[in-house]
């Protein structure tokens, strides 16, 4: 009988602690993980994009009347480091949510980690179709909880050949393909070599950490290039856009460089950088692609004293956002109902760089942003006078594309 | 496209003069092998950034300081850490340098960042020469890299102190007997060093970029330089290692691939270490 009773008390106990535990977690914060390296811009832009999703989640009450907990682990762009910083967030800090990865090969890395977990994870900058073409479309059932804002679409792809596009109305014809060699680029390269082949008169790859380019522009120069596509991320940026202007370049500069997204970059090139075009997801500073940009870019400044430099910052904030709208649909954060809210076709988020319909079977989001139903959160602009003027899509156009006079002069030589 | 490789093979030549003569000059006066030279580079970039940037000083009077900042810093290495090991082996500077270079660039990051840094164009404007257009700040670099190796070759040769570090160069011990302080020599080569360093790194960052990588990259062609030279060697025979170099990345480049330029150099180095390890114009050391 004494010892019936004790177990009875000793399964009492048990049950209580359990109880207790589930409990807590049940009512404890929220909590988000965030893997991105702080020093860069891309990455800094990642961390301040969840920074500002958790405030606004916070301010607005919370999730699920839960606060929300974020817990940031700087990678240092290393792939030990994210990998060791994933495994800290999933099996030391237990949270709900993983989000970040600017870096395409960290976030090749990385995703096996948490898909593995049974987690959901949030892409907040990377656009390798490896994430999602590779490995959601091929094996579904493995892939399936991610989730992304930046995948590598034909979105991407128009917006980035707007300058070619607009440049061949200008009567140019004659191309120079210059595209840092990394994966998530290959596909963008492989596209426009084989769509403009006959009209490619040079073609180079060159490394993500390069900086000086005298050799390519050169090269180019002496091909008689009348259309510079330059695509880098990386460190050549700057640089790439000095040197076409100081060596006179005779050609438009357009393509993708993620430095001159900086609304700072006129500064920081030194005027140079009149008549360069390049692309960004979420729009130019000012420019209402849906109503919450322009008061999401005003309240961003508000609390870091400045605008975002890089792309990732309005995306890594609506992938979170998203998120939190999936968990509000399903009514809690455990992964299978959250995953199952975020397919669903009625999904209608509405975040700063466009409108997110649904996500669709590689987990890209489709949205309304132009009033198209079918693009999302891109736009090609031109620095302009100082200024990032949009000449893509229509509906957001601020003005047309020009040829720097520079460059009208050197062609009429 | 034959004068183009030949005006950017100038070009290069000048840079690579700048940046190898300081590590070369150390190593034949004070037998240090000082692998913080990199290093030293960067941050006399960084100290012109952080004036222009963040103390809203003029861009002249920050370039000023960037070379200041170099001087103090290599000072500092010397004074603190270096003078200690003189006597060591070589592998236990190499060491101690190397693990220098490895901190600096840690405090570079953990203080400013790793994120790209840029410092303005001294110069603005570009210039046709042979009908290949030059950036003034790249024809500013040649100017000043031929100024100063004359100026250096000229202190070394005309000057009794210039005199008294060739001889503490070739006979440390003959010297000392002479009267000829020697370890004042070494001072007086340290702050050249410096000097050379943060006037390379203030000529190049304009034209690149600046992060904390570009310590290591500045090495290893200080390194490459040095070794096909000879360690020790003559100041002209950096100057014919530079263009070497130079002109094997260019035509790498034009004929190859531009992305492979930076092979070259190793292959040089490895080429070098094989056959003729004591470099072109060494004094036969291996």
């Amino acid at each position: 009988m004494k010892r019936g009773m004790l177990a009875i008390v000793v399964m009492g106990l048990v049950v209580l602690f359990f109880g207790a535990a589930i409990a807590a977690a049940q009512t404890g914060p929220i909590k988000v993980g965030v893997n991105s390296a702080w020093d860069y811009p891309g990455g800094q832009g990642t961390k301040r994009g969840a920074e500002m999703a958790i405030k606004d989640l916070n301010a607005a009450g919370g999730l699920l009347g839960r606060k929300v907990e974020g817990i940031f682990y700087d990678n240092k762009v290393d792939p030990n480091e994210a990998k060791n910083a994933t495994e800290r967030l999933l099996y030391k800090d237990k949270v709900d949510v993983i989000c970040g990865f600017w870096r395409s090969d960290l976030a090749i890395v990385c995703q096996p980690l948490v898909m593995e977990a049974k987690k959901i994870l949030l892409i907040g900058g990377a656009s390798t179709p490896v994430l999602t073409y590779d490995r959601i479309k091929k094996d579904y059932n493995t892939n399936k909880y991610t989730f992304t804002t930046t995948s590598c679409t034909h979105y991407l792809y128009a917006a980035q050949e707007q300058g070619i596009i607009l440049g061949l109305k200008f009567g140019l014809s004659k191309i120079a393909l210059m595209v840092e060699k990394a994966a998530w680029a290959d596909v963008m390269y492989d596209y426009l070599s084989k769509k403009y082949a006959n009209k490619i008169v040079y073609s180079t790859r060159f490394s993500p950490t390069a900086s000086d380019f005298s050799v390519e522009f050169a090269q180019a120069k002496a091909a008689g290039t009348d259309i510079v596509h330059f695509v880098t991320t990386g460190r050549g940026g700057t640089s790439s856009v000095k040197q076409w202007y100081d060596m006179k370049i005779p050609a438009v500069y357009v393509g993708y460089n993620v430095d001159a997204q900086d609304p700072n970059f006129w500064a920081v090139s030194e005027g140079k950088c009149q008549g360069v075009v390049t692309s960004k997801i979420g729009g130019v500073m000012g420019l209402p692609i849906t109503k919450k940009s322009v008061p999401y870019y005003n309240d961003y400044k508000k609390v870091y004293g400045e605008f975002p430099i890089a792309y990732t910052n309005g995306v890594a904030y609506d992938i979170v956002m998203a998120w939190a709208h999936g968990v509000k649909l399903a009514g809690t954060v455990e992964t299978e109902a959250v995953l199952k809210a975020m397919e669903r076709k009625d999904f209608n988020y509405e975040g700063v760089c466009g409108i997110i319909e649904y996500f669709d079977e590689i987990h890209n989001p489709v949205g309304g942003g132009w009033g198209r139903g079918e693009s999302w959160g891109w736009v090609s602009f031109q620095w302009q006078n100082g200024k990032q003027e949009v000449h893509w899509p229509g509906v957001f156009k601020t003005k047309d594309m020009i040829i720097p006079e520079w460059v009208k002069k050197l062609r009429r030589k | 496209m034959l004068q183009t490789v030949f005006i950017f093979g100038i070009i290069w030549t000048a840079l690579y003069c700048l940046i190898a003569l300081g590590f070369s000059l150390l190593f034949g006066v004070a037998q240090v092998l000082n692998l913080t030279h990199g290093m030293i580079i960067m941050s006399a970039c960084y100290v012109a950034f952080l004036l222009v940037t963040g103390l809203n000083w003029s861009l002249g009077f920050s370039l000023i300081g960037g070379v200041i900042g170099s001087v103090l810093l290599i000072l500092i290495i010397y004074l603190g850490f270096v003078k200690k090991l003189l006597t060591a082996p070589h592998t236990s500077m190499l060491l101690l340098t190397a693990g220098l270079a490895n901190i600096i660039q840690q405090i570079v990051i953990l203080t400013v960042g790793s994120d790209t840094k840029f410092v303005p164009t001294m110069i603005t404007g570009g210039t046709t020469i042979f009908s290949v257009v030059l950036s003034n700040q790249q024809i500013l670099s040649v100017v000043v890299a031929f100024a100063l190796v004359t100026l250096l070759v000229g202190f070394l040769q005309k000057t009794k102190m210039g005199r008294a570090i060739r001889a503490v160069t070739q006979d440390r011990n003959t010297a000392l007997i002479c009267g000829i302080n020697a370890e004042e020599m070494y001072v007086v080569t340290i702050i050249i060093s410096g000097v050379l360093a943060g006037v390379a790194g203030l000529l190049i960052a304009p034209i690149q970029t600046v992060t904390p990588e570009i310590g290591w990259e500045m090495m290893v062609t200080a390194f490459t330089v040095t070794i096909l030279a000879g360690l020790g060697g003559p100041i002209w025979g950096v100057v014919v290692a530079a263009a070497i170099v130079a002109y094997a990345e260019l035509i790498t480049a034009f004929l190859i691939a531009p992305m492979l330029k930076e092979g070259a150099a190793f292959v040089i180095m490895i080429l070098t270490l094989m056959f003729k390890p004591s470099g072109l114009f060494g004094k036969g050391r291996q």
